[in-house]
């Protein structure tokens, strides 16, 4: 393994752990309020209970999520620098905001942990929470955009190899911003949402039908389900604006290697990259120029077109482009069953439906994760879409290896001591009622 | 325009010296205390810093911010060159975070505190000594300009710029020098017997400050140092040198006298003043080579990247300075009168 590989690895270990931690403690703290909400509005000791054990999660969550965005803050600069030494003024505007945003949220946090027996007025305590919530989901936002402007840079000119008059405004607002951070706000919310309403799913069959957990797996699961619905819509657009700003990526996600008119979408598939054939895939005909271009005749350009050192790895994109869309799937089908279950009451009863919900826990961040990585593999070889090649952006320090499995060993750990500690703390919280 | 960034920076630095120098110095000195008083650090610890703590690392991640943006070129440096201190500080803050945390909210309070306990300690230590060592690296004149890069080998770029005694001895600095502010700090919050256990403990540390800054300024005039030479040449850092040392006169005044606030305010101004006098000394050679000095003000971006993050950072000031005042005063880290939590 050579330094860039084990750069781009200690970088994807790094998104992918982060990722996780950073999309609970965006949408947590909903969750929370709605709960801390009707605790004041009800009384309901349950809804109480319910607040304060969410919020232990939120404080664990947030801590793993700051310390291993941190940890990314430093990596850009560590792993990258000759990246961040040109990027850093161009895209320093969304992290300084961001900065502010996560200041915000910190200060909140500070004030709701802390607050129950300080602040007198309890609509004010519950305000910091929404606080805690919307800043969170700015931060999300912004830094989404960030990585927006590395598949669409812009707000700067390129003269005789310099950045010059560079816009800070123009590239917080490039091109891929929006279509990027609604995908990711939304998949925040899918997955989340799933992921609290599955375990609170379990812990209802199990331990005997409380009612905390069904309360619980309420308040989740509206959120999941509406953001799951919600999120095909995103999809469109992300999809038309890849395919209109970035088509090799689009052709790696969907493994075209001819341009086509009427080109099919392929459903799952083994890809082989060296002689450029799909074999398996199941053809809808037509259907990738309609999805990307809004016409069956459209053309779509395929890899081919495009010299061989500018292509993506396709195989890898493909997969995860295939996995997102099929989970995704999934999670909006049970969204609709759960919406069902609203009007047709008797389906809350049966077994299977708590099970469902329980076996599609993970699924959403596996969908979230697999999104990430169509759209950071996609983007290869470059670090910057056109402008600079991940080669050339990488430290020049030899023994990164031994930095990666350091950072491995370190996320490993930490994803175990999570585990652990919610296991301890839902042990409790049914002991406790 | 650019003056006022660099007012942000060294501010940023500033606070991040004080607040989250007493943060990591809270780990520091718990380490340090017997089993007797572990439990009383720890008590105080989270009533002065748990409310606050999560925001101080925020000031960290401004310095971060301003240097990518408005100072790429020097961040590269130390990106590069400070590659290994910076990835162990960082792994350092990681274990003493989460542990901190973890002992915190673990549901169930067994045998595992202990570990949680353990880690927080060490790697609070641990934390402030890589601050320390590579903010010594900057100042040591090992760091090579980039002309020279080309020719340097491994050790000379990676390991000789902060594995060397001077930048070895800065980082036993820091580690006295925050856990200095930590217990200045908890002594404001403690009474009787507890506070004269501490006012003990400060006399040590305080010790433990001067010796290990003296061990800095031996070493830099032993090694002929630019940063030593400099020192002695520069009457305005000198005299700077000499005011943090006389503020310790009405400091141990202040604490015999019980005043929290004013022992408070003593112990930041001698951090203040520390960082003029670092900043008078070098500004704008912020790194110290060898050769050719390495100007923070080179290579800075145009104009208007410049506007924006003024704005950005004053916008933010209007946000999150309130904020952060009515969080100190709710949890009485500047009240005077203060009731217990819970």
């Amino acid at each position: 393994m050579d330094t860039l590989e084990a750069a781009r690895l200690q970088m994807a270990s790094s998104m992918i752990f982060h990722i996780v931690f950073a999309a609970i403690g965006m949408v947590m703290p909903f969750f929370m309020m709605v709960s801390h909400y009707k605790w004041i509005k009800t009384k309901d000791e349950v809804y109480l209970h319910l607040t304060k054990t969410w919020q232990k999660g939120v404080a664990i969550f947030f801590v793993i999520g700051a310390v291993s965005g941190t940890m990314l803050s430093f990596e850009l600069g560590l792993l990258w620098p000759e990246f961040m030494l040109h990027a850093g003024p161009i895209i320093g505007m969304p992290f300084s905001l961001e900065g502010t945003a996560f200041f915000v949220e910190a200060i909140a946090l500070g004030f709701y942990l802390y607050g129950w027996k300080k602040i007198k007025n309890q609509w004010f305590h519950w305000f910091t929470g929404v606080i805690i919530g919307v800043s969170g989901v700015l931060s999300g936002i912004l830094v989404v955009a960030a990585n927006g402007w590395m598949n669409a840079p812009s707000g700067f000119e390129m003269i005789e190899g310099v950045y010059s008059n560079i816009d800070p405004i123009e590239a917080l607002f490039n091109k891929a911003w929006f279509s990027q951070a609604l995908h990711m706000v939304l998949a925040a919310f899918t997955s989340v949402g799933f992921a609290v309403a599955g375990l609170h799913a379990y812990q209802y069959i199990k331990k005997g039908k409380l009612d905390l957990h069904k309360k619980a797996f309420r308040i989740a699961i509206v959120f999941g389900a509406i953001a799951a619905i919600l999120q095909p819509v995103s999809g469109d657009i992300s999809a038309k604006d890849v395919a209109a700003r970035q088509p090799e990526k689009l052709a790696a996600m969907e493994a075209l290697y001819e341009t086509e008119k009427g080109a099919p979408l392929l459903i799952g598939g083994i890809v082989d990259e060296e002689s450029g054939q799909v074999s398996f895939a199941l053809e809808i005909p037509k259907a990738l120029s309609f999805l990307a271009f809004g016409d069956f005749d459209a053309e779509v350009k395929g890899l081919n077109e495009f010299p061989e050192e500018n292509h993506p790895p396709v195989a890898l994109t493909h997969y995860s482009f295939q996995m997102m869309v099929g989970l995704g799937t999934m999670l909006m089908m049970l969204g609709v069953l759960y919406l069902i279950s609203l009007k047709v009451k008797s389906l809350q009863e049966k077994k299977w439906f708590w099970w469902l919900f329980v076996f599609s826990t993970p699924l959403g961040f596996l969908a979230l994760e697999a999104g990430w990585m169509v759209t950071e593999l996609g983007r290869q070889p470059w670090i910057i879409y056109k402008v600079m090649r991940t080669a050339d952006a990488v430290t020049p320090i030899e023994g990164i290896q031994y930095s990666l499995v350091m950072f491995i060993s370190i996320y490993v750990l930490l994803t175990f001591s999570a585990y652990w500690l919610m296991n301890r703390q839902i042990k409790k919280l049914n002991e406790e009622i | 325009m650019i003056y006022i960034v660099l007012t942000y920076l060294f501010l940023s630095i500033f606070f991040y010296l004080v607040f989250g120098g007493a943060d990591f110095g809270v780990g520091v000195i718990e380490l340090f205390s017997g089993r007797k008083n572990k439990d009383l650090t720890k008590g105080i610890a989270y009533r002065v810093i748990g409310p606050v703590w999560e925001a101080n690392h925020i000031w960290l991640v401004l310095v971060i911010v301003i240097m990518w943006i408005i100072f790429p070129n020097y961040y590269y440096y130390l990106t590069t060159q400070l590659h290994i201190p910076l990835t162990l500080l960082l792994i350092g803050i990681i274990a003493r975070g989460t542990a901190f945390v973890f002992r915190h909210y673990d549901a169930v309070i067994d045998h595992s505190q202990k570990i949680y306990d353990k880690i927080f300690e060490m790697g609070s230590v641990f934390s402030t000594f890589m601050i320390g060592v590579n903010a010594g690296a900057l100042l040591s004149g090992e760091i090579v300009p980039q002309s020279l890069v080309t020719e340097a080998s491994f050790k000379t770029l990676y390991i000789d710029t902060w594995f060397n005694t001077f930048s070895l001895a800065t980082g036993v600095f820091m580690v006295s020098l925050s856990s200095f502010i930590a217990v200045i700090f908890i002594i404001g919050e403690a009474e009787n017997e507890a506070k004269e256990y501490y006012i003990k403990k400060a006399k040590a540390i305080n010790l433990a400050v001067i010796l290990s800054s003296s061990l800095i300024f031996i070493e830099s005039l032993f090694q002929e140092r630019g940063f030593g030479q400099l020192l002695f040449s520069n009457w305005f850092s000198l005299l700077a040198i000499v005011l943090v040392t006389l503020l310790l006169i009405p400091l141990w005044r202040f604490i015999r006298h019980s005043n929290k606030n004013l022992s408070r305010i003593m112990v930041v101004a001698q951090v203040f003043f520390m960082l003029i006098a670092w900043s008078a000394l070098a500004f704008p050679n912020l790194i110290f080579t060898e050769g050719e000095p390495i100007s923070i003000m080179d290579h800075l971006p145009n104009e208007k990247v410049i506007e924006y993050m003024v704005y950005a950072l004053l916008g933010a000031s209007i946000f999150v300075l309130p904020g952060l005042y009515h969080l100190f005063k709710q949890f009485g880290l500047i009240h005077s009168k203060r009731e217990l939590l819970d």
